[in-house]
Order: C-alpha cells, then structure tokens, then sequence
C-alpha cells in the first residue's frame, strides 16, 4: 500500500474513533436524561391516576353508605320488608322505594339501586325491575356489605358478561337490627374517564387497568378491538405488576412495539395500573439528536481526509525524488549521489544510500577480481580432467570401445594383442564373429562376459553396452593364470574323484540347488541304481527310499541342510531289483574356502547283514526270556503241586518204618529206610525248589540296608555249626547297600554256610571283604576250605549241580544256583576264583545304598 | 429397548388414550385441541383421538367401561353418577363458572325461570341438572314444565315450537345471536346455581392402576388450556382441524367470550374447590334431584392439580 494511502487512512480512522466515541457518549446521555424525563412524567401520571381512583372509589363507599343511612331509604325498606311477598302493600313499598332512589340512578352516581334481603341475597326491589328475583347471594358485596359499607372491585358480570364494580351498606333500624343491604352498581364510565384522561401533548401515551386474571379491565386507546375482559395480556409488564411490585421497563407492550412502561400495582382493588408511551416518541430528539451528530461527524471526517492527504504529500515527495536517483543507479549510473541537503531523517538516508554507493562501486571491482581466479582456476581443473582421460590407456587390461555397427573406436595400449589377433587397427571394424557378438550383445541390452584365449593368454573380456550412445565398452581381464590354477585343481579332484569311485560305500556330493554334483559308481552295487541315474534324477534319492522311513528322510533332507548329523541316520531302501536293505546314512555341509556353502556331501553305508543279525539276535532273545519266564513258573507250580502228594507218601512210609520195624524181613526193613530217606530227600529237592523259584516271585522290596546288619543276622542264625567246627569269622567295615535285606541274609547264610560245609582238616576260616566299584560295592567271601576246580566255577552256580556225593556233603546243590539268582535280582554279578585244597573266595557285587 | 444417543432421553412408544366429549368438536374444546396439536400430550408420551358427544349421547358410561379413558362431563352428571354407585371422579374443573344459560326470544315474554312454567324447554344430557336445580330454586317441580332434547342447530331454534333454549353463553347462545335474534338470556348464576362448568373425568381404576397416566394427562390438558386462554386468536384454525365445517371466527369468538369462565382471575387455571362442589351437591339434595346424601370426597380428587401446581 502506496505510503500516501496509509498516512490518509491513519488520520481518517483515528479522526472516525474519536468522532465516534464523542458522538456516542452524547447520543446516549441526551438519551438517558430524556429516558429519566419521560419516566418521570409517566409515574407522576400514574401516582396522579391512582390518587384519582381512590378518590372516586371513595366516594362512592360514601354515597352509598350515606343513602343507606338517610331516613327514607330506611322507612320504605323497612315498610317493604314488613309486607308479604307479593301483596299489594308490598308493590307500594318497592315502587317508594325506588322513587326513594332513583333521583341517585339518574344523577348519575350509580347504574342501579337494590335493596336485597340480608338472609338470601334476593334482590328485592331495584331500580331496574329485570334485576328483581335475583339472588346475590355469593356475591363479596353483599357478604360484605351486611356489615359495613363495602366497594367490590372490578370483577366480570357474568349476566352483564363485562366488568362490574357495586357498593354496598347495611340497611340498619333504628335499633340497630339489619333490615336489608343497599347495593348501587357503579357506572364504569367514570373509571374509564379517570384512567384514559390524557394532560401531555404526546401521541402514544396510554394507561389502563389489568385483573389478576391477565385480561383488561379498561379499554386501552390503541387497540382497535374492544379488550374489556376479553382479551388476555401477557407482557412483561403486567407479569411484574402482578407480583405486587411497582417498576418501570422497556419493552414491548401487548402490541409488541417497544414502549417505557411504569406499572402500578394497586393492592386495595386488586389490579395493575399500566401507564405506558412507545419509545419512538419518547426518545424522538434523542433519535434526532443521534441523526445530527451522524452528520457532522461525516462532515468532520472528510475535512480530515483531506488534510491527511495534503500533510502525506508533502512527507512523500522528497522520498518520490530519492527512489528515482535510486532506480538511476540500479540501472547502472553508479556516479548518481542523492542531495545531503536536509537536516532530517530524509538527509540522514541519503548520507546512508551514497555511502552504500561509494562502497558498491568498490566492491564490484572486487567481483572482477574474483572472476579473474576462477577462470584460472578453470584451466587447472581442465588440465585436471585430460589427465584423468588418460586414465584408461594406462589401464594394463585392455579397455576398447566399439560402435555397435563394429567399427574401433577407442582401444588403450593393452589391447593391442587383441587388436593383433582380430588384424585390426583403431577406426577399422571387428571380424564378423564378433560383430556378431556386439549385435548380439546390444540387442539383449544386459552385459555379457566371454573368455578369449589370445595365444599364451586368455582374457575374460566383459561387453558393456550403452544403448543411448550407439557404442559398447569392452573391458578385458587377463584370466590365464586363473585358468591354469583351475586345471590343477581339476587334476587333483581328478584324483580324489579316483579314491571315491572305487569306495565301498555310497558316496555322493549333492549341490545347493538339490542336483547330485557327484556320486561314487558304488551306488549301483547297493541299489542297482547306476550314479547316472543318480545325476540325472536327483529325486530317486529319495524315491527308492522305503515309504515307511521316506518321510523321516525327506524332514532329515529338508531340515538339516546346513547342519552336521553326529549320529548316522538308519533306514531302509527298495532297489531297483525289488529288494529292502538298510543303510546307514551320513552327511555334513560343505562349504567353499570362501565360506559360501557348496551343497552336502553324503556316506551310505549297506549294513543289510548286521540288520538281519540284529534282529535275529533280538529274537532269540526273546524267545529266551519267555523260556525262562516259562520255566520257572513250571518249577513254581509242579514243586508246589508234588509236595502235597509227597508229604502223604513221607508220613505214610515213616508210619511204616515205625510200626513194622524188626517184623517183616530185613531186606523189608531195608526198602522202608530207603523209601523214608527217599521221600525226605524229595521234600528237601522240592522245598530248595520252591526257595529258589520264590526268590523271583515274592521278593521284599529293594531298600537301602546295612550289609553289617545282615551279616550279624547270618551268624546268629549259623551259631551252632560255628561253634560246632570253631569256625573264624572276620569281616571288614561293611557298607549300606540298596537290597532286599532277607535275601542278603539268605545270600550270606549260603555262602558263609557252603565255606563251614567245604572245609579242609583245619578249622574253618572266613573273611568277608569289600571294595568299591564304581556305583556297586564289591564283596568277597573268602575261605580256607578244600577249593573249587577251575572247570566247575560255572556249573556251581547251576540248579542241582553237585560236585560230591550226597554221602560225602550233603544238601540238594541249589544254594549257590539261590545265591546267583539273588544277585541278578539286584543287578549284580557273582563269580568265584578257587584253588584246590586252599581255599575259594566267592565275590559279589551290590548297588550302592545311599 | 434403551436409548443410544447421548444426551437424549428414549422416546417410548405413545400410549394412545380415547377422551369422550360432552359435545361436537368446537371452541368449548379449545384447550385440548392445543394440547394436541401444540405436542403437549406428544411430550407426555400420549397419543389421544376424541370421541364426539352430543344431545343424546351418554358420555359417562364410556369412561367406566373404558371405551374412554378420560372424558368432559357437566358436575352434576359426575355427582349423579356417583350416587349410582358409577366410579368416576372429577380431577380438574375447565369451566369454573357454568356457562349454561337459557334463552328465548327478548319479545317471547320470557325474562326469568319462572316464565318457563308450562313450557317446551330444550335441554340436553348436561343442562338437564342445572335446568332442574334452578327451577326448583323458585319453587318450580319437574311436572310444570316439560324438556326437549334437539340438537345444536340454530335453524332449529327459529323453526321448533321449542320457545326456552338451553345452551352455553359462549357456544349456541353466541350463535343465534351472531345470526341476527334479539335475546333474553336467563343466568341460572342468578338464581343461586353456582355450578362448575365441564370438568376432567376418569376412573377410579385408572386413578388407583396409573396415576402418572392421569396426571400426564392433566398436565398437558392444563398446558393446552394456558394456551387458548393466552392466544384465543389462534384457535380457530386449531379446532377446524377436527371439525371442517366450523367458521374459524365464530370459535375464536367462542373461545374469547369462555376466558373469564375458565381464567377467573382466582388460584390457577383448572383449581377445584371443595365449597363449590359441597354447595352443588346441597343444592342437588335440596331439590330433590339427589336422594341420599353423599360423600363428596368421592366425587372428585386434587391430587393431580396439586402436584401439578406444586411444580
């Protein structure tokens, strides 16, 4: 915005405020203090209206009163009452009686007289004769009116269907007694005229009379209908009035234009006195006033105006005459200076601006300074970049760059053996073939690599096209001493290749995209498969795979690609002649010597015959547990079954023996003793039977137990033949074992029992060792008896293997068959070490029991 | 069902309730035209139709068989009623004073209730009582005079050898005026028959099962009535709504000359008490209309206009 502008509506807004503020502020004080006036005058007309209505109303409980009390009044009521109803006498006395009261009528003070009959309310005689017959019974003035003289105020006639007021007095005798009551309808004319007298020189002042019942008791000026206890208001006004209070408020009046109202609540009638004027009239000069001041304001404000824009004129010219002589020297005369003449801040600018000036010209002969060393500084970098370019000639590889169309364009000194072998020279054009490849090449639009030998030498040479340019690059790399590494690491897989080929088991090396890189010829002895197969159809790995193991395989293969299997994996396979052999498979991740993984390499061995050897031995097995398990349920049930039958034989022989001993002949005598000695050695077979098979069967639970503790029990129960054959007892400290402690006890009672039993000549010594072995205790039992030949020390521990005669040791052979079945019942072990005519030692091994 | 939307109450379904008039649609209904047509009985959660009564029609019965729940009777009628052992009762009073007047033509010679003797009277279900209770006033018996029923027709009036009309001062009697007829009106207030006008009626069972029915009811009668009162040049067209054929200048007419019999300018609008309704029963006892006395506890009830107003 032009500065002009800006000053001009500066000094129009700040003078349109200020006229603003003084215009309002007088505006509304004329208005207040004519508002305040106007108020006055309404309530000095309502307190003046009120005063006039008591007055009347007043006067009216007088006239009343005074003509209930004059003696004519009385003398014809009283007449009137004494005659019967509707007799001649009675028709005289009300037609005096309203003689009597007319002149009132006519005068104007009241509507109607009547005389009602104080006990029903009845009119009796009226000035009106329609009125006649009539009860009044309910109504206030006569209920009130039987005592004292009484003004009912306005209220609705329900047979007048208007507005009503009546006064009322006792009819009192002489003597005091109540004759009748004197009622006189007030003429509301008078009322009417008292409210609506006007003294202003207004136009819209108007008062009026409201009932608690919202209707209008006078008529009010302005409305056009006739609203005499018709029609309702509800202003606000009237709601206040009718809370008892007096007030005044602006508002809308019951026509809805806005208007200052003063109400009156009259308490001693019961209504609302409303004496109002419109706004618009009351406050007209203040409207006009308002006008006024709107008009020289506007006349003020242009005055401004026009001064703001001279004033801002003469600011700006002097700065109009600096911004020419600063375009001038924006469009190149830098030797403008602008006149220093004034004092001013102007002055001070132009001082500033030729100063800025003076040190613009300077500065921009350093710019051209400035451009000078970068020119230089251009050639440098220029020299910079052709070096740069020479770049690629001393590239030792062998850089060209070729037209797609074949021609040399570009090739550095290294290609020059390329160059040799193609026969061409820069500019000339590639043989065909390899214009071939270059077409080849462009029309892919990616790179391509070809190895080329050259000679000696072979290069890798990368083809590059750059299709936007019309040319490809070839970048060349001399390969031939990777070639020649390459060859001998052919040789040497050559030669490992060589050593799997002729392996026993089936060696394969499977790459990461699943596809065998090698398998080792040996595959077809064991599947029938040839490696070809194999190479061809990486899938019949896992095709000739048995169904029931092929999906623990397929998981193996899936799963465990980057890990090394410890355990070889078994299953079996169906060859190609129809066959199931089992192998035993191995395998581990292979990976480059750069880390990268190159696939797996997998053994498979055929372990066909140990499977089957496995598994006949599994069998046998078996079917061994299930012999002895058979057995000795047999051994169980027959010792047990012939013991009964037995024991009838035993009792009947020795009954036999002792009854007929000496009577029957001695080879008689001789039969008996041997079928006694028979049959007893029987019970003793089968009894040492049933021992042994129990042991097994009805075992005591295996629980920690002191070895000490059974030993001390074995020779308590051994203490006669100790003491018989003074036989030595040592024993060393004796462990806790995990054993069922009657057994041990058996286990003990056997051994030390066998070692008294096999005695030599000398007296019995026995020591009973221990040592520690690992999870089991090691004892020994050791004696100086007569020895155990080495051939025996398996058969002892057989059911009913006797090494002697029954004459020389007795007993069935079974004791040390219990000791060994004992033994395994506990998982141990028991053997025997003996040397002939010196002694044995029998050991055994026992879990620990802690 | 619960309401979803915040900040609203839920709107249940309306009740729809049947109101018995005493009387064909018009101005004398005014307030529960507004009521109805403003939304006040809506906001009460009431649907309401009106059942149209008229000369013959017996507007008792339907209340206590609940054909009606509420209905617009004349006092006596409910006090009547009662003596029969009827269960209805009045909950509030419309017309505080009686606007049933009777009239003749001002030069049939007949200017006070004992001109009737010997005379065709029309009446109807409502007037009858009032009829019957101010003659008696004046010491008239039933037999010196005898009653019509005609309908509300003022070419009637003219036409029937009928001379004496009952009728409301601001429904017939304004009618036949408005026509043209020079009247005399006889005020049955001036002769000491200070009945109420229509009052609200409803059953003993719907007081005892539902009073927050009844007392939604009156409140939104009450409101419509406020309403007519207030802007009596609104209920023309409010009462063509039900009644085509009336002119909506005559009920406005109607409805401003019934304002001082519904708003006296005493208590509120509505207000019953209890020395008027004692007062009609007396006067009904004393001419020999009521037999026995009654309790006239029984006839109406204020609790609906107390709580109301105590609001």
């Amino acid at each position: 915005m032009k500065l002009t502008l800006r000053l001009t509506l500066v000094f129009m807004l700040y003078a349109l405020a200020l006229l603003a503020i003084v215009a309002w502020l007088a505006y509304n004080s004329g208005k207040e203090s004519l508002r305040s006036a106007t108020v006055s005058e309404l309530q000095s007309t309502a307190i003046e209206k009120q005063a006039a209505l008591d007055e009347w109303v007043e006067e009216k409980r007088t006239d009343i009163s005074s003509l209930a009390a004059s003696p004519t009044t009385l003398e014809s009521a009283a007449a009137l009452f004494a005659a019967p109803r509707g007799s001649a006498e009675a028709r005289e006395a009300r037609a005096k009686f309203v003689k009597e009261v007319r002149p009132r009528v006519d005068g104007g003070e009241f509507v109607v007289v009547m005389l009602l009959d104080p006990s029903n309310g009845q009119v009796i005689a009226a000035t009106d004769p329609t009125e006649e017959g009539k009860f009044k019974e309910n109504r206030l003035f006569f209920l009130n009116g039987r005592n004292a003289p009484y003004v009912q105020s306005v209220y609705y006639s329900i047979s007048l269907q208007g507005p009503a007021m009546t006064a009322a007095a006792p009819v009192l005798s002489t003597d005091g007694k109540l004759l009748g009551v004197l009622a006189g309808r007030l003429n509301l004319e008078k009322m009417n005229a008292i409210i609506n007298r006007r003294a202003g020189l207004w136009q819209t002042d108007e008062a009026f009379l409201v009932n608690t019942s919202n209707l209008f008791v006078t008529q009010p000026r302005l409305s056009p209908n006739t609203a005499v206890l018709r029609q309702g208001v509800y202003s606000d006004a009237i709601i206040r009035c009718q809370a008892e209070t007096n007030g005044t408020i602006s508002a809308l009046d019951y026509r809805k234009i806005p208007a200052l109202i003063v109400y009156h609540w009259l308490p001693e009638h019961d209504l609302c006195l409303i004496v109002k004027i419109d706004q618009a009239e009351a406050l007209g000069p203040a409207f006009e006033f308002g006008r006024k001041v709107v008009l020289i304001s506007a006349i003020a404000l242009l005055g401004a105006t026009v001064l703001g824009v001279l004033f801002s004129r003469g600011i700006t010219r002097p700065i109009r005459e600096m911004q020419s002589g600063v375009i001038r020297f924006g469009q190149g005369e830098s030797d403008i200076r602008l006149p220093e003449s004034s004092r001013d801040e102007l002055g001070d600018l132009a001082r500033e601006f030729n100063r800025m000036a003076a040190s613009l010209v300077e500065k921009d002969a350093r710019l051209h300074e400035y451009a000078t060393e970068l020119e230089r500084k251009v050639e440098e970098r220029t020299e910079e970049i052709a070096s740069l370019s020479r770049f690629p000639t001393e590239n030792p590889n062998p850089v060209l760059r070729i037209l797609n169309n074949g021609q040399i364009t570009y090739a550095n000194t290294a290609s020059q053996k390329l160059l040799d072998m193609w026969g061409c020279e820069i500019n000339a054009y590639l043989p065909a073939e390899w214009k071939e490849l270059i077409a080849e090449t462009v029309k892919s639009g990616s790179d391509k690599t070809v190895d080329v030998p050259c000679n000696r030498f072979v290069y890798s040479i990368m083809i590059v096209p750059v299709s936007e340019a019309g040319y490809v690059n070839l970048y060349g790399r001399d390969i031939t001493g990777r070639r020649r590494a390459e060859q001998a690491l052919f040789e040497s897989e050559e030669k490992y290749r060589l050593i799997a080929d002729n392996s026993n088991d089936w060696i394969y090396w499977i790459k990461p995209d699943r596809n065998f890189r090698y398998v080792s010829p040996s595959c077809k002895r064991i599947t029938g498969f040839t490696h070809l197969d194999f190479m061809t159809n990486p899938h019949l790995f896992t095709e000739i795979v048995h169904p029931e193991d092929r999906e623990r395989i397929e998981t193996h293969t899936e799963e465990n690609r980057d890990e090394t299997i410890a355990e070889p994996l078994e299953y079996r396979i169906i060859t190609k002649a129809g066959v199931v052999r089992w192998i035993s498979h191995s395998c581990a991740p292979l990976y480059s010597t750069d880390g990268k993984s190159i696939g797996r390499r997998g053994t498979n061995r055929d372990i066909t015959d140990r499977k089957r050897a496995e598994v006949e031995l599994h069998r046998t097995l078996e079917e061994l547990k299930a012999s002895n398990t058979e057995l000795e349920q047999f051994a169980y049930v027959a010792s047990h079954d012939l013991q009964e039958p037995l024991r009838g034989i035993a009792g009947l022989a020795q009954l036999l023996q002792q009854r007929y001993h000496g009577q029957l002949d001695s080879q008689a005598d001789e039969f008996i003793d041997l079928i006694v000695d028979g049959t007893q050695r029987m019970q003793t077979l089968i009894n040492d039977l049933l021992a042994y098979s129990r042991i097994g069967r009805r075992g005591e639970v295996i629980q920690p137990t002191d070895t000490e503790e059974a030993l001390k029990a074995t020779m308590k129960n051994l203490d006669v033949a100790i003491r018989e054959y003074r036989a030595r007892i040592t024993h060393e400290s004796l462990p806790t074992v995990k054993a069922d402690a009657t057994q041990l006890i058996q286990l003990f009672q056997n051994l030390i029992g066998n070692a008294i039993k096999f005695r030599s000549e000398r007296p019995p010594e026995i020591h009973i060792g221990v040592t520690d072995a690992g999870d089991f205790w090691q004892f020994s039992v050791h004696d100086n008896g007569i020895g155990i030949e080495p051939q025996y020390f398996e058969r002892v521990f057989q059911v009913f293997q006797r090494l002697h005669t029954r004459r020389e040791y007795k007993g069935t052979g079974i004791g040390l068959a219990i000791c060994k079945k004992i033994i395994e019942r506990h998982r141990g072990k028991i053997w025997v070490e003996s040397e002939p005519g010196v002694g044995a030692t029998f050991y055994f091994t026992l879990p620990k029991g802690n | 069902m619960t309401g979803c939307m915040p900040g609203t109450t839920p709107t249940p379904t309306p009740t729809h309730i049947t109101v018995q008039l005493s009387w064909t649609n018009q101005a004398e209904f005014a307030g529960l035209y507004a009521a109805d047509q403003l939304g006040y009985f809506g906001e009460a959660g009431l649907q309401v139709s009106f059942l149209e009564g008229g000369p013959e029609v017996d507007f008792i019965t339907p209340v206590i068989d609940g054909r009606a729940l509420f209905g617009i009777a004349q006092p006596a009628d409910v006090i009547l009623a009662r003596a029969d052992n009827m269960p209805v009762r009045s909950i509030a009073v419309i017309y505080r004073r009686n606007p049933i007047v009777f009239f003749a033509l001002a030069d049939s010679g007949i200017s006070r209730p004992q001109d009737f003797v010997g005379k065709k009277i029309r009446s109807t279900f409502s007037a009858d009582q009032t009829l019957r209770a101010m003659m008696a006033r004046i010491g008239v018996n039933a037999d010196q005079y005898e009653t019509e029923y005609l309908p509300s027709d003022v070419s009637l009036f003219a036409s029937s050898d009928v001379p004496v009309w009952a009728g409301f001062i601001n429904g017939l009697a304004l009618e036949v005026q408005q026509t043209g007829y020079k009247l005399n009106i006889i005020y049955p207030d001036d002769y000491g028959i200070h009945f109420y006008g229509d009052v609200l009626i409803t059953s003993d069972d719907l007081i005892r099962n539902d009073p927050d029915l009844v007392y939604r009811f009156t409140r939104a009668v009450l409101k419509g009535w406020t309403y007519a009162v207030e802007n009596p040049q609104n209920v023309g067209l409010l009462i063509q709504e039900y009644n085509p054929d009336v002119d909506p200048d005559v009920e406005i007419d109607k409805m401003t000359a019934s304002i001082p019999f519904i708003n006296t300018g005493e208590n509120y609008i509505g207000w019953m008490k209890p020395e008027v309704w004692i007062a009609m029963e007396q006067t009904l006892r004393e001419q020999g209309v009521l037999a026995d006395t009654l309790d006239i506890e029984q006839v109406y009830t204020r609790q609906f206009l107390e709580e109301i107003y105590r609001k």
